[in-house]
């Protein structure tokens, strides 16, 4: 039997099998060496092993802005299966589409993202720029009243180029922070949202603000504000050089818990470095650390802070010695 | 010689369902397309569909036949622009690498990406999973797994079926 293009179907097949047992890294030397041995018995095995060993090339190649277009293309289809009116076409298309419980992927598939470990620098066409840190995601959409950006995930440094009538406003679930010219800091926590500008004015307000607060604050530059959906906190001072340090791939702190800054080390990771907070509560440490290297920047925290470092299997545990840094 | 007589007599056969339906087609299609330039191109690429194959079989419904062909041409066609304005909407988000691409590399990403489109829309629900999160998210092989609560086996079989679909699509087009 042959398939479409004449390639037999059982080459196909066996092809597929050996992609699939090379997609995953973990061949031993049997098999590679039976690998081999099926590649060298018929120039069309080898041919066909390559173009399907291509294609998969190719998406492992394939440029951010191919990339953004995927994503941006399967949310569109996930959302609603066409963009024309052709009715007719509805039923079936949508059929195909609506078999697809996509709705807890949607958001794999936001416009720009990062792995753990990873940051990216997004020009956008008005000139702003947007600085997204590891494990982040957001939506781009430069309308003609307002730019927004929604932020799914992580923290978001925002340089905005001044646009008369013509907000920038990023937006978490717990509100958003508006600017017409500035640059500004926006993270997403466990507790809520995180706002510091660094240079000129930004508003940052509730998204259902309780009565008894303002529902939106004016931040000048060097101000940090908490935000949670009923409500914009106080502002409080916030170093604007410390906390846009990440973008140059450092984690300053200054006299913090050790456990909060394991905590922000494991957001660059895939695979966290555990610890049990409850003990090492109490420990507090100063210093600088590599956001790009975070074994390095662990070995360092383990320096300053006298913690000790074990590993196993799924990786290390940091624990405290005994007797170190104890306040009781 | 026999080949040209059967050459001949299929493109004879064509020309009569041409004269027969192709102002019925192009009604058919610009009622599904709300456009009349496109109802017209796709009804010219309907019957070029024709005359490609190696032979017609005989026609009991041929406005049946002529619809189905249609019908496959226009969901591509639809795929083809979604992605178009998709790269579109991408490029005119973005300045920087975006906007330095050429005519020749943007239709080469369409073609990928239309490509990858088709291979979804191949696959089925399981296989169409795993497949993004491994290629797209970039997830191994045993977090596909995790993720999708199955064997590994079973993944390397989906994994499997993308690789052998995406052949098939390749030679198809």
């Amino acid at each position: 039997m042959l398939g479409a293009g004449g390639t037999p179907v059982e080459v196909i097949q066996h092809a597929a099998q050996w992609a699939a047992l090379l997609d995953a890294g973990d061949m031993g030397e049997a098999d590679m060496a039976a690998c081999r041995a099926w590649c060298a018995a018929d120039p069309l095995h080898q041919a066909t092993l390559d173009r399907m060993m291509g294609f998969t090339g190719r998406m492992a190649t394939a440029a951010p802005f191919e990339q953004a277009a995927l994503r941006r293309l399967l949310r569109k289809r996930s959302r609603r299966p066409l963009l024309s009116g052709a009715a007719a076409l509805v039923v079936l298309v949508s059929g195909i589409w609506a078999a697809w419980p996509l709705l807890p992927l949607l958001r794999l598939f936001p416009d720009y993202r990062t792995a753990p470990g990873e940051q990216q620098v997004v020009d956008l066409v008005d000139g702003s720029r947007l600085t997204l840190d590891t494990d982040g995601a957001l939506d781009v959409k430069l309308g003609q009243e307002r730019r927004l950006v929604r932020l799914l995930r992580g923290q978001v440094l925002a340089e905005v180029t001044p646009a008369r009538d013509r907000p920038f406003v990023v937006e978490t679930p717990e509100g958003t922070a508006t600017a017409l010219g500035t640059a500004f800091v926006v993270r997403r926590e466990a507790g809520g949202t995180l706002v510091t500008v660094v240079e000129s004015h930004v508003r940052v307000c509730a998204a259902a603000p309780s009565a008894q607060t303002p529902p939106c604050r004016d931040l000048g530059p060097g101000e940090s504000v908490h935000l949670s959906a009923r409500m914009v906190a106080v502002p409080h001072p916030a170093d604007p050089a410390r906390a846009t340090l990440w973008t140059k791939g450092w984690l300053e702190v200054d006299d913090r818990e050790v456990a909060d800054v394991l905590a922000e080390l494991n957001r660059y990771r895939n695979r966290p470095i555990r610890f049990d907070p409850a003990a090492l509560r109490g420990l507090r440490v100063t210093g600088s650390f590599p956001l790009t290297d975070i074994d390095q920047a662990l070995l360092g925290l383990a320096r300053t802070a006298r913690l000790h470092i074990d590993r196993d299997a799924a990786g290390p545990v940091a624990v405290r010695p005994a007797g170190a840094g104890q306040k009781n | 010689m026999g080949m040209g007589v059967a050459e001949g007599a299929a493109a004879t056969v064509i020309g009569q369902l041409y004269a027969s339906h192709a102002h019925w087609l192009q009604g058919w299609l610009r009622s599904r397309t709300h456009c009349a330039s496109r109802a017209a191109d796709l009804t010219q690429d309907t019957f070029c569909r024709l005359l490609e194959q190696p032979r017609l079989p005989p026609l009991a419904s041929p406005r049946g036949y002529l619809a189905t062909i249609a019908r496959r041409l226009l969901i591509d066609d639809i795929r083809r622009r979604e992605i178009e304005r998709a790269i579109a909407d991408i490029c005119a988000l973005q300045s920087g690498e975006a906007n330095l691409l050429t005519p020749e590399r943007i239709a080469e990403a369409t073609q990928f990406l239309d490509m990858v489109a088709r291979l979804l829309d191949t696959l089925p629900e399981q296989a169409r999973i795993a497949f993004l999160l491994r290629r797209v998210e970039g997830l191994s092989q045993q977090e596909v797994a995790a993720a999708l609560g199955v064997s590994l086996a079973t993944v390397k079989r989906y994994i499997a079926l993308s690789y052998a679909s995406c052949l098939s699509i390749m030679e198809a087009a």
